[in-house]
């Protein structure tokens, strides 16, 4: 057993040390700042996504208005919009008719649907995405991604 | 004596180094947690800000596309904002219709000068846009040719009983290729996370003009 004076001494000891002081701070300091990098990578591509989304959700609505939207297809989607952002598990599209009973639900990621109402007619178009994270703790489901607009098909 | 010692432990107090990180952290945390929220706020007023434009065009889309902004069109786009901003529309809900007597669709005057003269068609759907606050303003007017001068008359009110308004059609094709439009108008107010003070709410706002095509032009 260690004496009681030996145990002060130890203590004493450690709270005048200042050596691995450096160290302590470093591995205190570490995880934050590496929980921040992987946060801004997550910003940043969401962003991109995000801006992605808004860019094809103002060219689907063109091609619904303009009455070229009839032939898309979920295999040409992305290269006609321009959508740089395409895993087909993660995307969700839905273009339905917009109607005075209300508008249809937003599209589950990985599903396609293209619907435009007949002889033309109110049309919302609405796009999801789902957007996966590097950021430990961030890892959620529900961080979906929308944009949308919506417009008159010819 | 009593100077002596308050001077000693002074001069002790400047000179003392101990506790100096904490309390440089307590100074800078509070900074550094104000500016992190600040850009989240940011961003999503950005969001917002980008939905604003999207609804003022998608709205101009479906003014333009028709012969008249009734009660139908009114109660669509109302639906596609709905789905666009809040993203709850849908999913088996069916909104309320609007009707003439409708409480929900009220005309006032709540924009600050210089466009204090024009009248609003302000939505307040059955869902809510944005928690306790659902105000969502929606302003359609029409551009009128006026001599040469092209002016947006803000008191053009497209909406209400259509059956008793003023322009029984909206569009008329006589008028010269061109010479008319709307303007859409809509604005939001952005719930900003310091929701007091000068730092609290403010106001996003959007507009989109738009030409009827050939077949649908406004009438005056």
């Amino acid at each position: 057993m260690i004496p009681f004076a030996k145990c002060r001494s130890r203590a004493r000891q450690f709270r005048h040390a200042h050596s691995g002081a450096t160290a302590i701070e470093f591995a205190i300091l570490v995880p934050p700042l590496i929980f921040a990098s992987l946060f801004a990578i997550d910003l940043g591509n969401t962003y991109m996504i995000a801006s992605s989304l808004d860019g094809a959700s103002a060219a689907l609505t063109e091609e619904i208005r303009s009455g070229e939207a009839a032939t898309l297809t979920q295999g040409n989607f992305c290269t006609r919009l321009g959508l740089a952002y395409c895993d087909a598990e993660r995307l969700g599209v839905n273009v339905a008719p917009l109607t005075v009973q209300g508008a249809p639900p937003p599209p589950a990621p990985g599903s396609f649907a293209i619907n435009l109402p007949t002889g033309g007619g109110a049309t919302i178009a609405t796009l999801v995405y789902r957007v996966s994270k590097v950021a430990p703790g961030l890892e959620r489901d529900d961080l979906i991604l929308r944009a949308g607009g919506f417009t008159s098909a010819q | 004596m009593r100077n002596k010692i308050i001077n000693g432990l002074s001069k002790k107090f400047t000179r003392d180094r101990r506790g100096v990180a904490a309390i440089e952290g307590a100074i800078i945390l509070p900074l550094v947690v104000s500016v992190f929220i600040g850009l989240t706020d940011l961003s999503s007023a950005s969001r917002l800000n980008r939905d604003l434009d999207r609804a003022a065009a998608s709205i101009a889309s479906i003014v333009v596309s028709g012969t008249r902004f009734d009660l139908e069109r009114q109660q669509i786009v109302r639906n596609g904002l709905g789905a666009m901003i809040a993203g709850e529309a849908g999913a088996g809900r069916t909104n309320p219709p609007i009707t003439t007597t409708n409480p929900l669709v009220t005309e006032t005057n709540p924009l600050a000068s210089p466009m204090n003269s024009m009248s609003s068609l302000s939505f307040e759907p059955a869902i809510s846009f944005d928690g306790a606050d659902p105000k969502m303003k929606v302003l359609v007017a029409g551009i009128t040719n006026d001599g040469g001068t092209y002016r947006t008359d803000w008191t053009w009110q497209p909406y209400g009983d259509v059956d008793v308004a003023a322009p029984t059609s909206l569009f008329d094709e006589a008028l010269p290729d061109g010479a008319f439009g709307i303007v859409v108008y809509v604005q939001k107010v952005h719930k900003s996370f310091f929701n007091s003070g000068a730092l609290g709410n403010y106001t996003l706002a959007a507009s989109y003009a738009a030409r009827p095509t050939k077949t649908t032009r406004i009438l005056k």
